[in-house]
């Protein structure tokens, strides 16, 4: 795994000898990369060395997100309290599309109804309505409703949770509404 | 309830080795 870099020229005449080649299983990292390997054509570059990392002594962070489970783990670990990659350093700004968005709201604190958020990341849009939320993260535009509890759920873009829901260790994706009973 | 029977949740949703459950909206279209 990594991240590779091609001009569009080559990549396209790469991929195009390997569609040709009937010995081939067409994947990239069996087929295509060793085969650039194997013929000198391609440099190497170690993450290790220009990785940022929390403290000079941590591992370098690099997460392979190709699974539901990779993909999960991922989102969950950044809401430990010390997590593997530290988003809000201010030293190393992540560059990336944000929409404008009013802050996440929390509301009703009633001894039965309570909106609250625990180790998790809620994200701007995000309404908790007398829901509560533990160990999630919740991107954007996010609603869960009364009663409903979220424990490990991943939350993508414009996700709704509807009453009494109960919801752990899921990946819901954009846009989904879960009902109460399911 | 999601992610409480994993029985239940494989035969509605895709549920990991690891027993994360995926919901996607083709899903939940099919439960009707």
């Amino acid at each position: 795994m990594g991240v590779y870099v091609f001009t569009a020229e080559f990549l396209y005449a790469e991929l195009e000898r390997d569609h040709r080649d009937g010995t081939s299983s067409h994947d990239f990292g069996k087929d295509v990369i060793p085969y650039l390997v194997s013929r000198g054509l391609a440099v190497a570059h170690s993450f290790e060395v220009s990785c940022v990392k929390t403290t000079p002594e941590a591992e370098a962070y690099w997460r392979d997100v190709g699974t539901i489970d990779s993909y999960w783990s991922a989102n969950i670990d950044l809401v430990m309290p010390v997590p593997s990659l530290d988003i809000y350093d201010r030293d190393w700004p992540i560059w990336t599309y944000q929409q404008q968005l009013p802050p996440a709201k929390f509301v009703f604190d009633d001894p039965d109804r309570r909106g609250v958020a625990v180790d998790s990341m809620v994200s701007g849009g995000c309404i908790i309505s007398g829901a509560t939320v533990r160990r999630s993260l919740l991107f954007s535009n996010c609603r869960v409703n009364s009663h409903a509890r979220t424990s490990g759920a991943v939350l993508l873009p414009d996700v709704e949770v509807g009453r009494r829901a109960r919801l752990t260790n899921v990946v819901v994706d954009r846009g989904c509404r879960i009902r109460r009973i399911l | 309830m999601i992610g409480e029977d994993p029985e239940f949740d494989a035969k509605r949703f895709y549920r990991s080795e690891q027993g994360v459950v995926l919901v996607n909206a083709d899903m939940l279209a099919a439960l009707g």
